[in-house]
């Protein structure tokens, strides 16, 4: 075991940059404690409790900043000094550099740009209505990435773009692609005739992605933010949409994705389908498939489904029901993997970056289990009473506000999953981790790297226990990624990870894994 | 030629002595948003951006766009100094405050009557707020309950302190809580330590008007105000002298506004402005706050309690003869 310490005198750095600082060595690996802290005497009295307490510690005064790293090597600590090292100059080189003009306000963007059409809002919640509004009434159609914006602001938004003919997508909306330019977390996805409308962003990116893959393209990928189907809300921004690409000259099929809508939405949303022109796909997951054809529309089952669906209309081809998805290979690979578990080897413990992709999968398990908990179950019989503590079959949105307050979301900055892949790995009665790695223009530049030390050891630690700990992930992304799929794909196949064509396929996979054979279809 | 910026409001008594003719400081320390200056004293003043909030010794000037205080070309040690109604900061700064609005903090009164069931209430809802965004590392284990098995070094440190402190406080034994909030005083992860956020939020609790804290309280708030100045760094004595002296930033009185006598969505509003201060700092000043509302309501039940016990003992017709 060996301790670094970095010393800094008289040194006052913005939280933020200190909260990087810690949570980058702590997620190292071999790192067993990192304190960031001020060299008060209480701290250094409980650095010495702890067997941390130098001498080039002790000399330190209250001012002064202590970086104290314990790892299992000397290699490692050198490692976190340097990181630590770079961290801290680069915040300096980066606020030496200011020669690009940053408009503070809306309006003085619009100033200085006349041309721009869209405003993209990503500040914090309290402030992001006032900046949409801004926007909005400088004739700016708004993405607003920004969350925990109250329902009565996100309604007197939309109801003022609806009145403006502008879109209002969010807030909460982390995916969109218009006139091929993708935004936030969308993804490097072919050109086509498909119209997307989201209410949920890592749905969207799964079917988009899919679309690409089935050898489809989009024209426009809209996004309308989680709450756009509640009753309150009424699902203004899903029928501007839907209107929107009903009027495009280069869409010819409309694909709408939501968690399941409010029923009176659903059904005010499907009465504006029936009177679509154009096919419509509806992916309400967990929905109700006769609802959806009684309005004439196309019922997508998963998000996989919904893309295969879509792909065909867009060729003219008929949808064959019950002919599109077959998953009977993946029940032969499933009794492969159970016969390597040992007996008290029952669960699936889902980690999941995308709210959506949990959900599906979450349903998924659920649907053939007849068990699932999630911090994010509607149903409150099935939801965590501490997200930090699984039970059963669990499948966790790591996006949630309880695991991401102060820190970027696992999206960006995927390390957040690592030590609960290990928690995971110590309990017996785990038998699958499902995983998702984003891929896209907003996303990590290697989140499969940053994972990959985590599965080494938490196979290693279910080997030690004379248990076979199943890995089973998706790479939900193109070739056109910047991080590059198969790259991706490659790093987790060699690391012993079982690769999901999709995120349902992976799903289905851990199900049939844990449940045997006759996975619903 | 200096950047000139422009304050648009501060506290009253801050930019009465940072820009009456004659002040004279450096630059202690440089933040992206704010900039902190002391006076020959080694006073603490804070110059921070117009959308960070109002608070004690500080004044918020407009950015242009693009700019941050740590890209502006001063560093610490530069000279400060005030004349003809402006502040020259360095050499590359110059501040003016012509159209500042002065702003002056007022604590809320501490509630009663049926006030006192709805802060009870408020109180609930703000638990539930900070165990589901609050940021862990520092004191929201000890107030949530929660813990993840796993807490930091410090979270366990600073909640056997923390219950300490309160415990002492209840036995109403004023010289073992002075040992427990020092105890706490520079304790804790970043750059201001977690034990003194939380206990900035306490002493301010402990000024609020009409409150059932009593002297020993405010001497309590001066003797830990003294403690600071050896056992915590610069920027934390500067925030816990003027909680001891009952002055809060105006993002904490909103939410002890909110807590005395709003609604859940005020509640949700005001407490998100406060986590949102600094990385774990804003959870744990509204920890303290929360826990010195709870002492509060304590020591007003246990004092009706009291009462209630002495009305029965002097009731007459009870007697017995």
């Amino acid at each position: 075991m060996t301790i670094k310490i970095i010393t800094q005198k008289n040194a006052y750095h913005d939280s933020v940059t200190l909260m990087a600082i810690s949570g980058k060595i702590t997620a190292m690996t071999g790192v067993n404690e990192a304190v960031v802290a001020m060299a008060t005497a209480m701290n250094k009295d409980l650095l010495a409790r702890v067997g941390m307490l130098t001498a080039e510690v002790d000399q330190c005064e209250a001012n002064d900043l202590i970086i104290a790293v314990r790892a299992d090597t000397d290699e490692v600590c050198q490692q976190a000094a340097a990181m630590v090292d770079e961290l801290l100059t680069k915040r300096v080189s980066d606020s030496a550099g200011q020669g690009q003009v940053q408009p503070a306000t809306v309006g003085s963007a619009v100033k200085m740009a006349p041309d721009l059409n869209l405003a993209i809002i990503s500040t914090p919640g309290q402030y992001a209505a006032r900046e949409a509004m801004q926007a909005l009434k400088a004739g700016l159609h708004v993405m607003m990435f920004s969350d925990n914006v109250t329902v009565d602001e996100e309604i007197e938004l939309k109801k003022y773009a609806h009145a403006e003919g502008l879109l209002m997508m969010g807030p909460d909306c982390g995916t969109a692609i218009i006139n091929n330019v993708g935004l936030c977390f969308a993804n490097a996805v072919r050109c086509g005739d498909i119209g997307v409308v989201g209410a949920s962003g890592t749905g969207t990116q799964e079917v988009t992605v899919l679309i690409d893959k089935f050898g489809g393209g989009v024209s426009q990928v809209l996004g309308t933010g989680g709450r756009d189907l509640s009753e309150a809300v009424g699902g203004i921004m899903m029928l501007d949409c839907l209107a929107a690409l009903s009027r495009d000259e280069n869409t010819r099929v409309i694909v709408l994705i939501s968690k399941p809508p409010a029923k009176a939405i659903a059904d005010k949303v499907l009465a504006e389908v029936k009177k679509c022109l154009k096919p419509v796909v509806v992916c309400f997951l967990n929905g109700d498939d006769a609802q959806i054809e009684q309005a004439g529309a196309t019922f997508g089952g998963s998000l996989e489904e919904t893309a295969r669906r879509a792909v065909l209309l867009s060729r003219g081809e008929s949808v064959v029901k019950g002919a599109d998805c077959g998953h009977k290979p993946l029940l032969a690979m499933a009794d492969g993997i159970r016969a390597k578990l040992c007996p008290g080897q029952k669960y699936i413990r889902g980690l999941f970056c995308g709210g959506t992709l949990c959900d599906e999968a979450m349903n998924i398990v659920k649907n053939k289990t007849g068990r699932a908990f999630s911090n994010v179950a509607k149903d409150k019989a099935f939801k965590l009473t501490d997200p930090h503590e699984s039970r059963e079959h669990t499948f966790i949105d790591l996006g949630d506000d309880v695991f991401t307050v102060g820190r970027p979301h696992p999206m960006i900055e995927p390390g957040l999953r690592l030590p609960r892949i290990l928690q995971e790995a110590r309990d017996p009665e785990v038998a699958v981790l499902l995983l998702d790695v984003e891929l896209g223009f907003g996303s990590h530049p290697d989140p499969a790297g940053v994972i990959l030390p985590a599965i080494a050891e938490a196979k290693e630690i279910a080997r030690k226990q004379g248990r076979c700990l199943e890995v089973i992930a998706y790479v939900c992304g193109t070739a056109g990624d910047k991080q590059g799929k198969a790259e991706q794909e490659r790093k987790l196949a060699e690391a012993g990870v079982t690769l999901a064509k999709s995120n349902a396929r992976g799903a289905y996979l851990a199900a049939a894994i844990i449940a045997g054979g006759g996975v619903d279809e | 030629m200096p950047t000139v910026l422009a304050a648009v409001s501060g506290d009253a008594r801050c930019l009465d002595r940072l820009f009456r003719p004659g002040f004279s400081g450096r630059v202690h320390s440089i933040f992206a948003k704010v900039v902190n200056v002391c006076d020959k004293d080694e006073e603490l003043f804070s110059l921070a951006a117009a959308d960070l909030d109002n608070a004690p010794h500080t004044v918020l000037v407009a950015f242009p766009a693009g700019f941050r205080f740590d890209a502006a070309g001063i560093v610490s040690g530069d000279p400060v100094s005030s004349g003809r109604g402006v502040l020259a900061i360095g050499p590359s700064l110059t501040v003016t405050a012509a159209s500042a609005a002065s702003w002056q903090d007022v604590l809320p009164r501490f509630p009663a009557g049926r006030g006192l069931s709805i802060l009870g209430a408020n109180l609930a809802v703000l638990a539930d707020i900070i165990a589901a965004t609050g940021t862990d590392g520092g004191l929201k284990e000890y107030y949530t309950g929660g813990g993840q098995g796993d807490s930091s070094l410090f979270s366990r440190e600073l909640a056997a302190r923390a219950t300490g402190l309160v415990a002492a406080l209840e036995a109403a034994d004023f010289t073992a809580a002075a040992g427990c909030g020092r105890s706490l005083l520079g304790l804790g992860t970043g750059q201001t330590p977690s034990g003194d956020d939380f206990l900035a939020g306490l002493l301010t609790v402990f000024h609020l008007p009409g409150s059932p804290f009593g002297e020993d309280y405010r001497k309590l708030s001066q003797r830990l105000s003294r403690e600071a100045e050896r056992l915590t760094a610069a920027i934390s004595q500067a925030m816990l002298h003027q909680a001891a002296e009952g002055r809060a930033r105006q993002s904490v009185i909103s939410l002890l506004e909110a807590l005395i006598a709003g609604e859940a969505l005020q509640i949700g509003t005001a407490a998100a402005r406060v986590l949102a201060l600094g990385s774990s700092s804003g959870t744990d000043i509204a920890v303290g706050l929360a826990s010195g509302l709870r002492h509060g309501l304590w020591l007003l039940e246990k004092q009706a309690k009291e009462d209630r016990h002495d009305n029965q003992n002097n009731n007459p017709k009870e007697c017995v003869p």
